[in-house]
This record gives C-alpha cells, structure tokens and sequence, in this order.
C-alpha cells in the first residue's frame, strides 16, 4: 500500500527537474490559498457571531479557491507519486513484469488524465466564452476554470514521467541482460 | 452490450487496474468512463467527465476536507500528540500497564482534533514508544496499542472518512461527527480494559511506570487544557448549530495553529510544511473523490444498486441478516484494499441497499468507520501494523499483529453492541439543535 510512496527516486532528466519545480511552485501557490482560505471562514464565522457582520459571499470565495487549491496541488501530488496504489501484487512479482505491468498501468493513468485535462478545457472555454462569473460578488469563475485547466497539465506531465521512467526501468533492465557487467 | 453486463465487466476491470497498482483515482474514474462509453453517446460521456471535474473542485461543502486535514497537520506540528501523552502519563503512568493506558487516552485526545488514524499512529508511535520501551513493557503490547489506538482517529470527530461518506451518500457530516462521540468513547473504554486485562494476566508486558504528584497531574492537566477547549468548542458548536462543519473545519484549524504558536513550536517552516502536506493530501484525496464519483455516476446509470437489490432478495434473509452479509463482505476487503478506497468503492453499491433495508444512514456510516478500523490493524494488510512497522523496524511483523489481536476483539465487541443497539451512534445527534 503506497501513501506518498517515496521508494521511487524523483524521474531524472532535465524534464523531469522542470515539471518537479513547477509542481511545486504551484503546490506554494496552493499552500497560500489554503492559509488564506482557513483565514476566512474563522473572520467569517467569527464576524458572525462577534460582530454580527460576516464577510459578504464567503461562501462564493471559498469555493472559488478551493478549485485553485486542488489543482494548484495536484501536480505535485502526482510528481511525488503521491496517489494511493495497492500494491501487494505488483509488489511479489519479479522485477521485469513489474516494470512491464508498471508501464500498462501509467499509460492507463496517463489515458484517463488527459481525457480529464482535456475536458477540463472544454468546461473552461465555455465559462471563458460567457464570461461566467459568480452570483453576488460578480468574481471571475471563468479565469479560475482557466488556471485549473491551465494546472492540470502538471498532472499530465507528471503521469508522463513517470511513464517515460517505467519505460526506461525496463528497457535498462533489458540493456543489463544484453551486457552482463565486467 | 448491455448495462448489467457492462457494469460486471467494468467491475471486474477495475479490480484489476487496481490489483496492477494504478492509481486508485484513477483507476475508478476509467472504469466508469468506459462504464459510461457504453450506456450513453461518448459526447455526453465525455462531458459528463469534465462536469464531474470540475464541479467536485469547485465545491464549498468539500473545503471541510483540506481544512479539517490541516487541524490535523498543525496539531502534529504544533507537538500536541507529545502533550496529551505526558498528561496522561502523569494521571496513569504509575499503575501496571499504565503507560499503554496513557496511550490509549492519548490517542483518543488526539483523534479529537485529528481526523486521520495513521497519523494518529504516526505521531504516538514517535512520543509512546519510546517511553513504553524505557519501563520494559513489551514490545507486543506496545506496538499493539498504538497501532489499535490509532485507529480511534477516525471515529472520534473529526475524520476524513465520515466527510467522504456524508458526501457520497449526501448524510449530514455534522451528525455523523455527534454519533461518532460516543462509539468513540467506547472503544477509548474497551481499549483501556484490554491494556488491564492483558497486563493483569501476564504482569511483565506492562510493568508500573513513575507515580506522579497531585500538583504535576494538575500542571499536565493545564498543560492539554488549550486542547480539550479546541475540541470543545469544534465538536459543541455543531452540535449547538453555531457552525456548520465547514466553519467548524475552519475553527480548528486556526485553534490548533493558535495552541503551535503559543506552545512555541510553530515556526514559519513548520507552518509552511503542514500547509504543503494538507496541499498533498487534498489533492489525493481529491482525485480519489472525482474517480469515485465518476464511478458511483456509472453504477447510478447502470442501475447497479436496483440489481445487486434484487439478488440480496434471492437470498430471502432479514434486514439484519443481510447487514451481516454486507458487514462480512466489507471485512474480506478490508484485508486487501486501503480504507479510503474500499469506503469509495462500496458506498456506490451498497449504501442505496441499506437505506431500502430501512436502517439509518448516519448509523451505517459509523457501522461502516467501525469496520474500517478492524480493517487498519488485521492481517494481511492492516496499514497501521504497517506504520508501526516503519517506526520499529526491530520488531518483527508478527510481533505486532500478536499485540493488536486482543484490540480487534474490542473493536468487534463494540461491531456488535453497535448492531444491537443502534442509540449508540445516534442518540447524540438527535439530540443536537
């Protein structure tokens, strides 16, 4: 069972830097939101009951961050292999399956991902087209359906690497068999 | 092809996604967007699929979920977990068996403010052990209370398992946070007489730690008193409906980062750690949540529910024969699968059952957190057997499944009184404003 599963080594390469300090950068940016975002609902609910002034469409701020919030984070995530997995068999299995069965599982991964950053896309182009915003205080939903569309190739290009590494794990593996060492 | 079969096979390959170790999200929301390719045009599945996205993110309701998580990170950080143990230790520690007893009460302070069992685990693991070790309990019993006593976290409110299950199945997550209130306690309870049991009949895995003063207990006591306030006021304002959970959520985590600051050991770096792992968290547990609900979308359209309806009464048994069935099933996979996808996957399918069998759905959701904590210490996956493991890599695997064994049948008692006698869970919110 993988939670946050560190036994893999960050993907290599200068591509793999790059998606890593984005994701990251992002996740700082994610981190902000949520601080600002515990701020809120206790000046909320505090000016509720102490002041009886709460902050006006709260509710419309919050959820607004909590899409920037979750893909802002979701990059990172994905970057660390952070997404739960079983793995109790891939686990028992000898080396070259598991690279192979690794591989099948990171392409379907990467399949489902794209379908969903892409669809995101359509969702936030529609919003961008209607100029959608929120009901009471009139802010932009569609410049956040746009980051989160935006945000979600962090996860594409994190399943990505970890494709292109489960790639290399077993053709290395192959080019070991080929040259046994001196 | 049609919806039966689609929603079998769909099944069935999800199972083996998973069994391949891809991503759990994932995998689920593949399996119902393949599920979906076959019962509607791929247009409106695939707009459907960018809907659910979307939507799931952007909710008010689910920003309980990052905020009540970073409660949890803060009030590791802020070293609460090391307080609540000294407290007491200083009350019990001088008795047989008494520092596991601390642990107990320790672990059900912190699954107070925490809503996640294997931090809880984490964390004690770090403060009891050692302390455990140093008065020569053994290691059977002391890695096996904590691994058990972790577990309380998701019972005793907040938990992180009942927001989900209050999501998927649209129950209210305040009430299922009030009927966790006195299982909770309970279990805290049984726990405690398993310690006093096991250390009555064989004395030398618990021996006596240091007898504290009058005045030390008293200065412990003040020392947690920041703690048990922050419970009070999270837990008591839901239930006298000052706030909803959300604003409860939000409470907390202010609380818990107030008592770092003024227990001094919140700093900026700390702060900005516990920000970055609620970050990590929420977008697992996010992408979890979007593949469960584009899962539970499938078995919605596919009429999954109605069918597996209609088989469970083939089976001509009573409501609660049936509740046993489901209950067994739950607990053959909760030895393979982890806990919050097996809530995930099962909600879909046999929640719409259970309400048609009539019984209530705040109480089958702590039926469903109570099984959910046998699963975390029973073999062969058991995952807080596992973070036990990682902290005492001397003590062999089997060690500490001997140690939980007399836990798991408190946690079975506590099954069965639960089964028996439903007020348990849900007298309290019934009585809530």
């Amino acid at each position: 069972m993988g939670e946050g599963d560190m036994e893999n080594p960050p993907p290599p390469g200068p591509a793999g830097r790059f998606v890593g300090r984005v994701s990251y950068v992002l996740a700082v940016g994610a981190a902000v939101v949520l601080a600002l975002m515990m701020y809120i609902t206790f000046i909320d609910v505090t000016g509720r009951f102490v002041l009886n002034r709460p902050i006006t469409g709260s509710v419309e701020i919050i959820l607004l961050m909590m899409g920037l919030l979750v893909f802002l984070g979701i990059g990172l995530t994905t970057f660390e292999e952070g997404h739960i997995r079983v793995d109790v068999l891939t686990r028992i299995m000898p080396p070259r399956l598991q690279a192979l069965v690794n591989i099948v599982v990171h392409a379907l991964s990467l399949t489902i991902a794209a379908l969903m950053c892409w669809q995101l896309w359509v969702v936030a182009l529609d919003q961008t087209r209607e100029l959608n915003e929120t009901q009471v205080l009139g802010l932009p939903v569609w410049i956040v359906a746009l980051v989160m569309a935006a945000c979600s190739f962090t996860m594409v290009a994190g399943l990505l690497l970890h494709l292109h590494r489960a790639g290399l794990s077993l053709f290395g593996e192959n080019n070991s068999r080929r040259r046994p060492g001196p | 092809m049609s919806a039966e079969i689609a929603a079998l096979l769909v099944t069935g390959l999800m199972f083996v996604f998973l069994a391949f170790g891809m991503h759990i999200g994932f995998a689920m929301a593949l399996a119902g967007f393949l599920g979906m390719l076959v019962i509607i045009s791929p247009d409106a599945a695939l707009s459907l699929l960018g809907q659910t996205v979307f939507e799931t993110a952007l909710n008010f309701e689910l920003s309980v979920i990052p905020l009540f998580v970073l409660m949890g990170f803060f009030a590791t950080s802020a070293g609460l977990s090391g307080d609540l143990y000294s407290a007491f230790n200083t009350w019990w520690g001088g008795r047989r068996g008494g520092l596991g007893m601390a642990t107990v009460g320790a672990c059900g302070a912190f699954g107070a403010i925490s809503g996640s069992s294997l931090a809880t685990a984490a964390t004690m693991s770090q403060v009891a052990l050692p302390e455990m070790r140093r008065y020569g309990y053994s290691d059977q019993l002391a890695t096996g209370v904590i691994a058990a006593g972790g577990t309380i976290g998701i019972l005793i409110p907040p938990s992180v398992i009942m927001v989900l299950y209050g999501i998927l199945t649209e129950t209210s997550i305040g009430d299922l946070f009030l009927a966790g209130v006195i299982p909770g306690i309970l279990l805290v309870l049984l726990f405690l007489i398993v310690v006093w049991v096991v250390t009555l009949a064989r004395p030398s895995m618990g021996p006596p730690g240091e007898s504290s003063t009058a005045a030390e207990k008293r200065a412990a006591f003040k020392k947690v008193g920041g703690t048990l306030v922050l419970f009070a006021i999270v837990l008591g304002g839901i239930y006298l409906g000052v706030f909803t959970p959300t604003e409860a959520a939000g409470i907390g985590a202010v609380g818990a980062w107030l008592l770092g600051l003024l227990g001094g050991r919140m700093n900026r770096r700390t702060f900005m750690d516990a920000l970055l792992d609620t970050v990590r968290t929420t977008a697992m547990i996010f992408t979890l949540l979007i593949g469960a609900i584009i899962f539970k979308n499938f078995m919605a359209l596919a009429q999954v529910p109605t069918m597996i309806e209609d088989m469970m009464a083939g089976l001509s048994l009573t409501p609660m024969g049936m509740m046993i069935v489901i209950l067994l099933i739950y607990i053959v996979l909760g030895a393979v699968l982890d806990t919050l996808a097996m809530i995930l996957l099962t909600i879909p399918v046999f929640f719409p059952l259970v309400v048609g069998l009539g019984f209530d759905p705040v109480w089958f959701g702590i039926v469903i957190v109570v099984v959910v904590e046998l699963a975390l210490i029973t073999p062969p996956m058991g995952i807080n057997v596992f973070v036990l493991k990682g902290m005492a890599n001397d003590v062999p695997l089997m060690t500490i499944y001997k140690g939980v064994m007399p836990f798991v049948v408190a946690q079975a008692v506590l099954l069965v009184l639960l089964l028996l006698y439903s007020p348990l869970a849900l007298w309290l919110p019934n009585t809530a404003l």
